[in-house]
């Protein structure tokens, strides 16, 4: 049970460190994967511990590899139209909104 | 499942078959969209009036999953009052920039019945499906002017903090699954309490609160919120700083209550922390803006802190005055914030080339337009809380309950800062009566028609509440019975 869980704290902390060193859109939003991960593999792992049988964590997974899925499409939708107006994916480059 | 459990989502099914319906109409729709308007703004009266229909019912539906109860029934109605005034005021707006599409429409619908859900929701899955649900459609609507990089920038800003928030909830409920075994609010919380109060459990209760404070942008966690408010289309943006605010308060207050109450102790001094910093960061911000719009984002910011002040306390004392008062505040503060908005649309709506939302170009404005200026006045009255008005009312609510539960030293700082903030609110008064505007403005044709009505809306609910708040408070308190149904 134990090493499941450092995976998964592992996998959070380097989601979390990806979101705040990199700059490029995508690579944010692997980082964002990355971490919805980390909470997807702990409801498994907690499932398997307490009820093999009820399957309740499984769920919430697939709800949440769901959830991840629709928000990757919406946003590399949302990078797209980014990349056509600044031909790059770059978050730094991106800023007009400023007092 | 049963007939009976489709009654508790009554609400929720309206709106999804008038978002698809919507969808539908939209291709056979030349210019005029009137058709999906109505749709949708039917839709929206008939969901809230269903909502208030069933209030006083309680009932459990699908599993446990979702409850019909006056909270969720409170919250819904505000929702559809919200969508209803959003609804109203866009048309123009959209029209304006000749982005006038259905989908619009849809995506704001499927918006709201996703907070409905987070306000219904008494199971962990189903919250968040809910919040992710609210999430993604507002994300969308944050970048719905496609071809304009502000609003661009802002989907994507919004979109990257927004999925960042909701990895951390998530691993946070993961965490909270794993020491409960269980991801029904009600086995949660006795499961919790039969552990106490361990570190693991402070640990995923501060993941939780800091998931859930990007959402409802509380400092530190309101980077995003200037710039997601300026970059989106004014309606939209309005609809952001009440809606999922109210939705994410509405689940925060739910799963502290219930899911967390072991760690109270813990979750009550993170809230106090982050109101004094949220109010401090709000306000002194809003100072320093020359751009109205990106006032009002700190301004919500400050609001926040308020309510955030309201859980501190909410931890802290044996009752529930203070979530009563949180309720009761969010139901003022969507009629003066939306009413503010719907006033930055109007002028925007008459000139979208020029209008840059600037302080200067509030001067002079109340000779230019007598009824924009006393109505922009009425809503800058309200977010100050002068007395007469639904800001008046809801602070003092809150500010009583914060005092009741021995942090008169918070409500004191929170008193401060409201007068901080009458500075940047009154300055927009006297720019619009007292000052000289810096150039010519061509005469616009009075806005009429939807806009009208939404500011009719806003304004009537703020003087309502600022003046007979007796009903709207009975309606808080009863929501405060049985939470599971």
């Amino acid at each position: 049970m134990t090493p499941v869980l450092v995976l998964s704290a592992v996998l959070f902390a380097t989601g979390m460190f990806g979101v705040l060193t990199r700059r490029n859109a995508i690579t944010l939003l692997v980082s964002v994967e990355i971490m919805m991960n980390a909470g997807n593999l702990n409801l498994v792992a907690f499932s398997r511990l307490y009820q093999p049988e009820l399957m309740t964590g499984q769920v919430f997974a697939i709800m949440g590899i769901g959830i991840a899925a629709s928000e990757a499409a919406v946003g590399l939708a949302l990078i797209l139209t980014i990349y056509r107006r600044y031909g790059s994916t770059d978050v730094d480059r991106v800023r007009l909104l400023r007092e | 499942m049963t007939a009976m459990d489709l009654i508790v989502i009554l609400p929720e099914l309206i709106l999804v078959v008038a978002g698809c319906l919507a969808l539908v109409v939209e291709p056979y729709l030349k210019k005029d969209k009137t058709a999906a308007v109505t749709i949708v703004a039917t839709a929206l009266v008939a969901s809230g009036a269903v909502a208030f229909g069933l209030a006083g019912e309680t009932r459990a539906a699908f599993g446990n999953m979702v409850v019909l109860n006056d909270y969720a029934v409170f919250f819904k109605v505000l929702f559809a009052v919200a969508g209803v005034i959003t609804v109203l005021m866009s048309p123009r707006y959209l029209a304006a920039y000749d982005r006038h599409l259905g989908e619009y429409y849809a995506l704001l619908l499927f918006a709201i019945v996703g907070m409905d859900i987070m306000a219904a929701a008494r199971d962990l899955m189903a919250f968040y499906v809910g919040l992710e649900l609210m999430a993604v459609s507002s994300y969308l609507l944050a970048g719905f002017f496609r071809y304009h990089a502000r609003s661009n920038e802002a989907a994507l800003k919004y979109f990257l903090t927004g999925a960042f928030a909701s990895a951390i909830t998530l691993y946070g409920l993961s965490l909270v699954y794993g020491f409960a075994g269980a991801t029904n609010y009600q086995q949660i919380g006795q499961a919790l309490q039969a552990t106490g109060n361990t570190t693991a459990i402070a640990l995923a209760t501060a993941l939780v609160v800091v998931g859930t404070g990007f959402k409802v942008s509380m400092a530190p966690f309101h980077m995003w919120t200037p710039d997601v408010y300026q970059g989106a289309p004014t309606p939209v943006a309005g609809f952001f700083s009440v809606g999922p605010k109210a939705a994410g308060f509405s689940a925060i207050l739910m799963l502290f209550l219930t899911v967390l109450d072991v760690s109270r102790s813990t979750w009550s001094i993170l809230f106090i922390v982050l109101a004094v910093l949220t109010m401090a960061v709000g306000n002194l911000f809003a100072l320093a803006q020359k751009n109205i719009k990106r006032m009002l984002a700190y301004s919500s910011i400050a609001h926040v802190g308020y309510l955030a002040a309201g859980l501190g306390a909410l931890g802290r004392a044996d009752d529930d005055l203070a979530g009563q008062a949180i309720l009761l505040y969010l139901a003022a503060y969507t009629f003066m914030n939306l009413g503010a908005f719907a006033i930055l649309a109007c002028l925007k709506t008459q000139d979208p080339a020029g209008h840059g939302y600037t302080l200067a170009e509030f001067a002079g404005l109340a000779r230019r337009a007598p009824w924009a200026a006393v109505l922009m006045s009425l809503f800058m009255f309200s977010l100050t809380g002068i007395p007469g008005t639904a800001g008046f009312i809801g602070k003092f609510y809150l500010f009583n309950a914060v005092v009741r539960a021995d942090l008169a030293w918070l409500a004191v700082l929170a008193v401060i800062f409201s007068a901080v903030s009458a500075y940047y609110y009154l300055r927009v008064i006297m720019y619009m009566f007292f000052r000289e505007p810096e150039r010519e403005y061509v005469p616009r044709e009075a806005i009429g028609g939807p806009l009208a009505a939404a500011l009719a809306l806003c304004a009537a609910g703020v003087i309502f509440i600022g003046l007979l708040p007796g009903s709207l408070w009975d309606a808080a308190v009863s929501s405060f019975g049985n939470f599971f149904g």
